[in-house]
C-alpha cells in the first residue's frame, strides 16, 4: 500500500486512518479528515501537517497543551518520518508513509524548519514505561534504591517481589500520586515526574485493593471512568459493552456494585482500568480472591491486551500466572530490580533445581551433598539432581527422620530462579527479620543452636 | 481544570446523592418541624422586644435555615470517607481527573442541594408559617452564596484535619450546634447572655441571620446585606485557606 496516512492509536477517533494531503489541520473543530472529535484537550485548531519541499512537517497552532512528537513537545515545525507519533490533546496518531520514504531517504531541511531540530536526537517511538534511577525514601526507611524498568508495547510485565518491596510505591509513583526523591519516570514518552496528568492519560491503574462504586450499576462504574477518560456518547456506551463483554459482565450490567460476587467485583475493577484502552496497564493483584474462572478470564484478557499493543505491568503472588502470561519478569528486591529478562532467561541464567527438606522443629545439622541452606525448620539442598540428593538427606537423618514432615522438589522454573536470587521462596511475603524467626523456630530452653542461613557444602 | 470532566465528577455525585435521598429529606423536614414548634416562642420574644406585628416565623425560618445548612458538613464530609472505604477515592486519583475537578465535582451538587434547601424551607416557611419579609427578600441571596461557600470551605477543611469519619461527625456536629447556638439560630442574639453576645459575630451564622433581621424584620434593602455578605466572603477565606493547608487528596482516611 503506497499512501500516506495518520493512524489514531488513541483518543476518541481510536483506529480512525487520517489521509495525509498537502495541508491538513488536526483539531477539535478542524474541517475535514483532520477533525479528532470530541477530546477535550485538544484545541479547536491543534496542530497543523503539511508539505514544504516535498517533505511532511508537523507544526503548532498556538494550541493550549502544545503538540508533541514522539513525546518531545515541539517548538517549531518539524519533519515527519514513518513510525513517528504525534500527540495532540489525549489523540496519539503515527504516521505511515510509503515503502521507500524513510527517515533515511526524506532529505531534511532541519535549518529551514527550526532550530532545535536535531535528527540525530529524535528518539524511536517511546517505550510505554521507562523509569531510570526512580529512589524513594520514607523517613529513614529507603522503598526504592535506584530502580530501572522499561516496558515496551505489547509486553506483559511480571513485577516480582514480597510485600514491602516497593511495588506499590513504585506503580504510585509511575502513576503520579507520589513524587519520587530522584530518578526519572517516563509513561508513553511523556514525563510522569513532571507533568503526572499528561501520563495519568496513558495509565489504566487497577490497584490492589478492590474500587468500585457499591450504589451504582456496573454500568454506570464503568461510564464513569470512561467519561473521565473522555469518552462519549455512542464511543463510550459501546467501549463500555466491549469491556463488559470482555470480562462476562454484559449480564451484569444493570446490577448493582454491591450485589456482585468477589469475583464479579474484581472482573468490574480490572473493566475500570480499560475504558481508555491505555498503553500503560499498571494490575497490582488483580486476581487476588477471585475464583477460578474469573482468575482465567482475567489472564485471558490480560494476554488479549497485550496482543493488542497494550504493555501491561503485572503484579502477583503467584508465579504460576506469570508462567500462563508468557510474561517477562522484573524481580524486585530490596528497591532494586535484581533480575529482568523472559522467563526462559532467567531460568537459563539463574535457576538450580533444589529439594526442600521441613521439619517439625529446628532444622537438624546434617553432613550432606551439595550447597546446603539451613533455614529455621528447613534444610534447602540445591543440586543438579535433586531426587538423588533428596534421597541421600533421607538416609542421612538418623534419630531425625521422626520429624521430618515434607519433602519437596524443586524444579528449574521461576520459582527457583527467585530461591537463587534472594534464597527465599516466593510468598509475596517480606521474610521475618533474623531475630523473629530464630525466635519462632527455636523450641522452648534450652534453646537449640538454630543457624541463619549458612550456604556450605 | 477541565470544565467538561468536572461535570461528569458533578453528575457523578448528583447520582450518588439521589441514591441515598434520606438526609437530604431529613433536613428539609426536620428544621420545619421545629419552626412549628418554636414559632410561637420566638413570636413572644420578637413582640416583646418591639417588633409588634411578628409572628415568630421571622426569627424561626432563617434561623433554622441557617442551621440546618451546617448539618451538611457532616453529610458532605461523611461521603469522602465512604469513598476512602469503598477504595474509590484513591481510584480516581489514579485517573486523568485533577484534584480540583473531583473536589469541585463533589461540592457543585453540594451548593446546590443547599442552595435548594433553603429556598424551599423559606418558601415553606411563607406557606406554612405566614412568614412575611418587610424588605425585599431576595436581597439575602446575597448572603446566601458566602454562606454556603462558607459551609463547603469549613467541610473541606474539617475533612483535611480529621482522620476519621467519627472524628469528622463529633467536630462537624460540634460546631453546627455552637454556630447555631452563638449565631442566634434558636433564639435572637439579644436574648442570649452579655458574654456570649460579644462572642456571636465570631460565628458565620451571626452574619447571615444579622441580614435576614435586617431585611426581614427592619425592612431594609440591599445596602444593609453588603456588610454580613462581605464578612461571610472573610469566612468563607479563612475555611478556604485552613482546607488548602490542611487537606491533602492523597491522605489515607479511616472509616471505621
Amino acid at each position: 500500500m503506497s499512501r500516506e496516512f495518520l493512524r489514531v492509536l488513541t483518543g476518541p477517533a481510536q483506529g480512525v486512518e487520517v489521509p495525509l494531503g498537502d495541508d491538513l489541520v488536526l483539531g477539535r473543530a478542524a474541517s475535514g479528515a483532520g477533525a479528532l472529535g470530541n477530546d477535550e484537550e485538544l484545541s479547536r485548531q491543534h496542530a497543523r501537517i503539511s508539505r514544504r519541499d516535498g517533505q511532511l512537517v508537523v507544526e503548532d497552532l498556538r494550541s493550549t497543551n502544545g503538540t508533541y512528537l514522539n513525546g518531545w513537545r515541539i517548538p517549531a515545525p518539524q519533519v515527519l518520518n514513518g513510525g513517528d507519533r504525534i500527540q495532540v490533546g489525549r489523540t496519539v496518531l503515527e504516521v505511515h508513509l510509503p515503502a521507500g520514504v524513510s527517515a533515511t531517504s526524506v532529505r531534511r531541511r532541519p535549518a529551514l524548519l527550526s532550530e532545535a531540530y536535531r535528527p540525530d536526537a529524535r528518539p524511536g517511538p517511546p517505550p510505554a514505561l521507562r523509569a531510570r534511577g526512580v529512589r524513594k525514601a520514607y523517613g529513614a526507611l529507603q522503598v526504592l534504591k535506584g530502580l530501572d524498568l522499561e516496558l515496551e508495547a505489547g509486553e506483559i510485565c511480571g513485577l516480582l517481589g514480597p510485600n514491602g518491596a516497593g511495588k506499590t510505591t513504585f506503580v504510585s509513583i509511575v502513576a503520579g500520586l507520589r513524587a519520587a526523591d530522584a530518578g526519572s519516570v517516563e509513561v508513553n514518552g511523556v514525563d510522569a515526574l513532571a507533568q503526572p496528568r499528561q501520563a495519568r492519560r496513558f495509565i489504566g491503574i487497577a490497584p490492589q485493593d478492590l474500587g468500585v462504586y457499591p450504589t451504582m450499576t456496573v454500568r454506570r462504574n464503568l461510564e464513569l471512568f470512561g467519561s473521565i477518560a473522555g469518552l462519549r456518547g455512542r464511543q463510550l456506551r459501546a467501549r463500555v459493552e466491549e469491556v463488559a463483554e470482555a470480562l462476562s459482565l454484559t449480564d451484569k450490567l444493570g446490577a448493582k456494585g454491591s450485589t456482585l460476587s468477589g469475583g464479579m467485583q474484581r472482573r468490574l475493577h480490572t473493566g475500570m482500568a480499560l475504558l481508555h484502552k491505555p498503553p500503560l496497564l499498571i494490575l497490582d493483584e488483580p486476581t487476588v480472591g477471585a475464583d477460578i474462572r474469573t482468575r482465567q478470564e482475567i489472564l485471558d484478557l490480560v494476554k488479549q491486551l497485550a496482543d493488542d499493543g497494550h504493555a501491561v505491568c503485572y503484579s502477583t503472588h503467584y508465579l504460576p500466572e506469570i508462567e500462563e502470561l508468557g510474561a517477562t519478569v522484573a524481580i524486585l528486591e530490596g528497591g532494586q530490580i535484581i533480575a529482568r529478562g523472559s522467563i526462559a532467561e532467567l531460568i537459563a541464567r539463574y535457576a538450580r533445581p533444589a529439594v526442600e527438606l521441613h521439619f517439625d522443629g529446628p532444622a537438624p545439622e546434617l553432613s550432606l551433598r551439595g550447597e546446603v541452606t539451613r533455614e529455621a525448620s528447613l534444610v534447602r539442598i540445591t543440586a543438579d539432581d535433586p531426587a538423588a540428593a533428596a534421597a541421600h538427606a533421607v538416609s542421612q537423618l538418623g534419630a531425625h527422620a521422626i520429624r521430618l514432615k515434607q519433602v519437596e522438589i524443586i524444579r528449574p522454573s521461576l520459582d527457583s530462579v527467585y530461591l537463587a536470587l534472594t534464597r527465599r521462596r516466593y510468598t509475596g511475603v517480606r521474610p521475618l527479620p533474623p531475630e523473629v524467626v530464630d525466635a519462632v523456630a527455636a523450641p522452648p530452653p534450652p534453646p537449640p543452636s538454630v543457624q541463619r542461613p549458612v550456604v556450605g557444602a | 481544570m477541565s470544565l467538561e470532566r468536572t461535570l461528569v465528577m458533578a453528575q457523578h455525585n448528583i447520582r450518588l446523592l439521589l441514591g441515598d435521598p434520606g438526609p437530604a429529606v431529613i433536613f428539609i423536614l426536620t428544621p420545619l418541624l421545629v419552626m412549628a414548634i418554636l414559632r410561637d416562642t420566638a413570636e413572644v420574644v420578637l413582640v416583646q422586644e418591639g417588633f409588634a406585628g411578628a409572628n415568630g416565623a421571622e426569627q424561626v425560618v432563617p434561623g433554622f435555615t441557617v442551621m440546618f445548612s451546617f448539618f451538611w458538613v457532616a453529610f458532605v464530609g461523611r461521603t469522602f470517607f465512604v469513598e476512602h472505604g469503598w477504595g474509590t477515592w484513591e481510584r480516581l486519583q489514579s485517573t486523568s481527573a485533577t484534584g480540583v475537578e473531583v473536589l469541585a465535582g463533589k461540592l457543585l451538587p453540594a451548593f446546590v442541594a443547599i442552595a435548594f434547601q433553603m429556598v424551599l424551607l423559606f418558601v415553606l416557611g411563607a406557606l406554612l408559617f405566614d412568614l412575611d419579609s418587610a424588605g425585599p427578600i431576595l436581597a439575602l441571596a446575597l448572603v446566601a452564596v458566602p454562606l454556603i461557600g462558607a459551609v463547603l470551605a469549613f467541610t473541606v477543611a474539617v475533612v483535611g484535619v480529621v482522620a476519621s469519619l467519627q472524628q469528622m461527625e463529633a467536630v462537624a456536629n460540634l460546631v453546627m450546634m455552637l454556630f447555631a447556638a452563638l449565631g442566634g439560630a434558636l433564639t435572637p442574639v439579644f436574648v442570649l447572655p452579655t458574654w456570649a453576645q460579644e462572642i456571636s459575630p465570631a460565628t458565620p451564622s451571626y452574619w447571615a441571620l444579622k441580614a435576614s433581621n435586617e431585611v426581614i424584620l427592619e425592612g431594609e434593602g440591599l445596602s444593609a446585606v453588603w456588610g454580613p455578605a462581605a464578612v461571610l466572603v472573610l469566612f468563607t477565606a479563612a475555611f478556604l485557606l485552613l482546607a488548602v493547608a490542611a487537606f491533602r487528596m492523597a491522605d489515607t482516611k479511616a472509616v471505621a
